[in-house]
């Protein structure tokens, strides 16, 4: 079982390898770095050490876009899930926020705000809101009112009902959220860097790509893949496992 | 509502757990007083029922039934105070105190899916401090859980998830059970099963049952007293003499069926 899986795995990444090895050598000789490039690339902004700052910078404002965009988008996504008017009253302004591009808020808080933090952390919020939105609103429609009632029944008080009942109900909602959020986030926030920013993984790697340096700029989105494919298996996947183990155990029983 | 003390009893046997018998104390009495409950509906108000006043002994096995829309959830409902009725009371005797405690089972079971069995009986224990898991455990046993403590409920059957619900209620020792149609979702044999236990802890725990379905055989299986609900009032007070245990294919309880069935059928 446990094998198998592994070998799905490394199966996938090597057939993910040879696909990208097959583009560079579609392309004229070193005009799309391979692999190997990449690595070495990679190695340099790591060795140099000015992988460091630049990371911190995008990670520190993605963290902060990612933050109020999902207080914005928990906050509406429960009054939806409470009652029609807040169904009626958040729909609106979910639907025009989802077509609105993030590199156009980018534009536009960029004009606002000029360079600097507040520009790329509130396109990142405003264009990433509307999808948090939408998961916990169905995390709380999710809500068995039967459970509710029964909860009332036996008197349990609103600080128990919240923690054994209400945050069991939307936890999977709550990490498709965070998961999708944190994803969409990076995006936006190294977009936005594009021209609201003089620093960050984003704005390093449009820079290395003007000056013709295409395996430094894909050296740059290669180490941040590293860092939250890390993230995802460091931290949210436990977690995940830890808080759903009585499905699995569960899952376990039926068999 | 008004919850009135019994000063008749103490409590001396509130520790026992499984097998001790309640007796015969006032504690568990219902007593509802001209109670009126009227909704308003768009177009003007609707009355589901008017001026209904019963008593429910202490310890006795009482069945509410009706057909749907009758308003026996409604009157379920202002008994478990979820609603206020328009006009009248809802008096109850306590063990102690002022207050009576009332275990309710539903006709869906409503456990917590990611709570184990063990973890559903104590979420409703959050205001006793006495809360042990042997109080779970020996509960469990009382209805044949024993193998199944810390199974998920989507590891049991319909039946045994049911009786988990009824353990819930009888865990926090309350003078009445109050069951909403706690078997109409089960297959008829589980179903028959789960009767006969609960008539076996009923007599063992001298509680008071507040019984509510729409299946009348169901109804003359387990209850010393029927009350029929229909037209906006209780149009009916039977009472079930037949001894214990019953068996549904006597002649003796076929007679009383048709009876029933004859004054259930009176009003339409």
């Amino acid at each position: 079982m446990v094998g198998d899986k592994w070998a799905a795995r490394i199966f996938g990444v090597v057939i993910g390898l040879a696909a990208w090895w097959i583009v560079t050598v579609l392309f004229p000789r070193g005009l799309f770095p391979g692999p190997v490039a990449t690595v070495n690339a990679s190695w340099e902004i790591i060795a140099s050490g000015v992988v460091w700052t630049h990371m911190q910078a995008t990670f520190f404002r993605t963290f902060l876009g990612f933050i109020g965009a999902f207080l914005v988008g928990a906050a509406l996504g429960i009054i939806m899930g409470i009652n029609n008017f807040g169904e009626h009253f958040s729909t609106p302004i979910i639907v025009i926020a989802l077509s609105i591009p993030g590199i156009a808020w980018a534009a536009i808080t960029t004009i606002i705000f000029g360079f600097g933090v507040a520009a790329p952390v509130l396109a990142t919020a405003v264009t990433v809101f509307p999808y948090i939105s939408l998961r916990i609103w169905k995390g709380v429609e999710n809500i068995d009112p039967n459970l509710l009632r029964m909860s009332r029944s036996f008197d349990i008080s609103r600080s128990r009902l919240l923690r054994r009942m209400i945050l069991p109900s939307v936890a999977p909602a709550l990490f498709t959220a965070i998961r999708f959020g944190l994803a969409i986030s990076w995006k936006v926030e190294t977009q936005a860097e594009i021209f609201a920013s003089n620093t960050g993984v984003g704005y390093r790697a449009i820079e290395a790509f003007s000056r013709y340096q295409y395996d430094t700029a894909m050296a740059w989105a290669a180490v941040f893949v590293v860092v939250v494919f890390i993230l995802e298996m460091g931290i949210l996947r436990p977690l995940e496992r830890k808080v759903f183990a009585y499905r699995e155990e569960a899952d376990f029983g039926v068999l | 509502m008004v919850f009135v003390a019994s000063e008749t009893r103490q409590a001396t046997d509130a520790d026992d757990v499984a097998g001790v018998s309640h007796g015969t104390s006032a504690a568990g009495a219902i007593h509802v007083r001209n109670l009126t409950k009227v909704f308003d509906t768009e177009e003007g108000t609707e009355t589901v029922f008017e001026d209904v006043s019963f008593d429910i002994e202490p310890g006795s096995f009482v069945t509410l039934i009706g057909r749907s829309g009758s308003g026996k959830s409604t009157m379920l409902n202002i008994i478990s105070n979820v609603l206020e009725p328009t006009a009248g009371t809802v008096e109850f005797e306590g063990t102690q105190n002022d207050e009576v405690t009332l275990g309710h089972v539903f006709q869906s079971p409503r456990l917590l899916p990611w709570n184990t069995c063990v973890q559903n009986i104590e979420y409703v224990h959050e205001n006793n401090p006495e809360y042990t898991r042997d109080l779970a455990e020996e509960y469990m046993d009382l209805v044949g859980l024993t193998e199944h403590y810390d199974k998920y409920p989507s590891q049991l059957s319909g039946g045994q998830r049911q009786r988990v619900g009824i353990t819930r209620a009888l865990s926090i020792d309350p003078e009445i059970l109050i069951m909403d149609e706690p078997f109409s979702n089960l297959d008829e044999i589980t179903a028959e099963a789960l009767r006969e236990e609960l008539i076996d802890i009923w007599q063992k725990l001298g509680k008071t049952v507040f019984f509510v379905t729409h299946d009348i055989t169901e109804a003359i299986e387990l209850s010393d007293r029927i009350l029929m609900l229909g037209d906006g009032r209780i149009f009916d007070d039977m009472s079930i003499d037949l001894e214990r245990p019953r068996d549904v294919d006597s002649e003796e309880f076929l007679k009383v069926r048709q009876d029933a069935i004859n004054r259930f059928h009176a009003i339409t």
